[in-house]
């Protein structure tokens, strides 16, 4: 429930379900804070907003912005200021609110569009001071734009996180050796994350070793690097070793030489020598495969403190280059790789959802060695909404694999920042049309809120419609037509509703309905599920294994009903 | 067992890719060697005619994109001779017959 006011706001919730409040600031500045989506939904308002307002944060989220403030403030400023908003221009001024018990204060109100890339509104913050009694407005203009500035900022970083992530996969996926992928995720790391990176990889006989070391242009000759050459890593020591004996990263926002120097034989001299560096802060991640723990990549930052979104992105970058590096050993054992690389791609298992059961199925093609593009994903957006993703990635082998991988990575990544499926398809769009491969992708994005009205919002992206099995055998398909993710900068999407109440959902991928059949695999597909009127999910996935479905290309199949 | 035919015909000046059979991984190498070589005239207009087309997957599909976004950038044009319904419904599903110039008939290319 999202009541207080160190909530989440336009980024903030990191994907291991814990908060990060990268908008504490805001609530030291005694001001009134609303923040909207792109579509003027109130994401958030903090304490002195709903003091001001009359209402709960948990009342005022979730509705129309212009709602909330209707009768406190006069409608013409309002119809101005969101006139200006939606022009994505700021709109500041001072004006009457009404507040709850009648009397009326003047506020200095500044409300700020955030403008992610292509121009696409992300959404507006809004701050409000009473002025009435301040002799400070000085002051709080002051406030404002500091305010305007940290919302400002943070929307960047989030804009370029996911930039960095985009560029991560592009060039592991051109990788084919693990060792070079390796040396390519220092490279990529220094730079992007940190000034120095060291990526490290336990031996079968319990050792460990650097294997890249990567460090600021102006660590021209390799300091880092020859010094850290000299010590031998302790496998029994602090520092890596830990990490990779546990496979719990290591996170110290504040560290030094001495503690980067745990792990080494002689921790005291190499604490010293490192000393000129001027190190500040230092994280640790594993680096695992299927529960396996291979290596670590350790990154150091000399110049600012390291926060939990860098801890989380660290964490992504070590899951790519894991995959990356199982790639490449698959690549190159010339194995038949699709069912263990598709796995990968795949939630293990399907997260239970209050008050709807899932069931999934994938199978990939008979035929050929290559992995195939097809994916689902189940996830949790936040407290109260739940994804339901089904897609497929035009292509085959090691770069469909990865470009697959980009593409559910950026979902979960953007999801809890928008409010609609369209809107969020459009962003992913974004990301996967400045990748610039000549990848694409099909997908529909749902979304489920146990304690609405049980509907499904979900928006189609050049994928075959969702199939409805009503309880009185009816098959029909729900939605419209939208166009891919990754061909167009502007795609052609809606957000549609569909309500489960007593009804199947089928979300499924074309190799379900083959087209050689003439066109008749749509068809065949709807007699087959008419048998599952009434039934639960289970029936669907018994229906779509039968024989008479051809194995030319993958499909995947998602069924969605009420518990 | 899937197989593509093709070959590169020519009305009126404008280079027309006649494609035969199935469109997926098997034999996308050929129709996209065939669609080069039709780029590489550099013509006003091309086409690919897939009225014998019985089969295309996201492969071919992914092939059509690439030459229409050439195309776009050359300031060419580039055009489909519509398939059989089950070859357009794959350009219904993903929207793209509103993005892409589609013709009953190639004779439409040249009048006018």
């Amino acid at each position: 429930m999202i009541t207080s006011d160190d909530s989440p706001a336009l980024t903030g919730r990191d994907t291991q379900g814990g908060t990060t409040d990268r908008l504490t600031p805001l609530s030291s500045f005694r001001t009134a804070v609303l923040v909207t989506d792109g579509a003027g939904v109130v994401t958030r308002c903090n304490r002195e907003a709903e003091e001001l307002l009359g209402l709960t944060a948990e009342d005022a989220i979730g509705r129309d912005a212009r709602e909330v403030v209707s009768g406190k403030i006069d409608p013409a400023v309002v119809e101005s200021a969101v006139a200006e908003v939606r022009e994505g221009r700021a709109w500041e001024g001072v004006t009457v609110v009404t507040r709850p018990d009648g009397t009326r204060s003047d506020c200095r109100i500044v409300l700020t569009p955030v403008i992610g890339s292509e121009g696409i509104p992300l959404g507006m913050v809004g701050v409000a001071v009473d002025i009435t009694e301040s002799k400070a407005a000085d002051e709080a203009v002051t406030n404002l734009l500091a305010a305007e500035q940290s919302a400002r900022a943070e929307a960047e970083e989030a804009r370029g996180r996911l930039a960095f992530l985009a560029e991560a996969s592009r060039v592991l996926a051109k990788s084919l050796d693990y060792r070079a992928t390796l040396e390519r995720v220092a490279e990529l790391a220094t730079g992007g994350l940190s000034d120095y990176c060291i990526v490290y990889l336990a031996e079968e006989h319990g050792t460990i070793e650097r294997l890249a070391v990567s460090g600021p242009d102006r660590d021209g000759d390799g300091f880092a690097r020859q010094v850290t050459e000299r010590y031998a890593i302790d496998p029994r020591g602090g520092g890596v070793a830990p990490v990779i004996r546990t496979g719990r990263p290591a996170f110290h926002p504040e560290a030094d030489a001495a503690l980067l120097a745990g792990d080494v034989d002689d921790p005291a001299g190499m604490a010293q020598e490192l000393e000129p560096l001027g190190i500040r802060s230092w994280m640790c991640v594993p680096l695992a495969l299927r529960g396996r723990i291979f290596g670590a990549i350790s990154l150091v930052s000399t110049g600012r403190a390291y926060t939990e979104a860098d801890l989380s992105l660290a964490e992504e970058l070590a899951s790519r280059a894991a995959q990356s590096i199982e790639n490449a050993r698959l690549y190159q054992q010339g194995l038949s790789v699709a069912s263990t690389l598709q796995a990968g791609l795949l939630p293990p298992r399907l997260p239970s959802i209050p008050g709807i059961e899932i069931a999934a199925v994938y199978q990939p093609a008979g035929r050929g060695t290559e992995v195939g593009g097809d994916f689902y994903d189940v996830f949790r957006v936040e407290e109260d909404r739940w994804a339901i993703v089904i897609g497929d990635v035009c292509g085959k082998g090691i770069s469909a694999a990865s470009f697959t991988g980009l593409v559910r990575h950026a979902i979960r990544a953007i999801a809890s920042h928008e409010d609609r499926p369209s809107t969020l398809l459009r962003r992913v769009n974004e990301v996967i049309v400045r990748d610039e491969t000549d990848q694409f992708c099909t997908l529909i994005y749902g979304e489920y809120r146990p304690s609405g009205p049980g509907l499904i919002t979900f928006s189609v992206a050049g994928h075959p419609l969702p199939l409805l099995i009503g309880g009185d055998g009816s098959v029909t398909q729900v939605g419209a037509f939208g166009t891919p993710l990754g061909i167009f900068p502007d795609p052609d999407l809606d957000d549609h509703e569909v309500g489960l109440d007593g009804d199947l959902l089928v979300l499924y991928t074309d190799g379900l309905v083959d087209e050689s059949l003439g066109g008749r695999g749509e068809e065949h597909l709807s007699t087959l599920l008419k048998r599952c009127a009434r039934q639960d999910v289970s029936c669907v996935i018994q229906a779509v294994r039968g024989p008479e479905f051809s194995d030319r290309d993958d499909r995947a199949v998602l069924a969605v009903g009420r518990r | 067992m899937t197989a593509l035919e093709g070959r590169l015909e020519h009305l009126d000046g404008v280079p027309v890719v006649v494609l035969a059979g199935e469109i997926d991984l098997a034999t996308i190498d050929h129709a996209q060697r065939l669609l080069q070589e039709a780029e590489e005239e550099a013509a006003p207009v091309m086409a690919a005619d897939l009225r014998r087309v019985s089969f295309i997957d996201s492969t071919g599909l992914r092939l059509f994109v690439q030459v229409h976004r050439r195309a776009e950038q050359a300031e060419r044009r580039f055009a489909l001779v519509r398939g059989p319904a089950n070859v357009q419904r794959v350009f219904q599903v993903t929207k793209l017959d509103e993005r892409f110039w589609f013709v009953d008939e190639p004779e439409e290319l040249t009048a006018g």
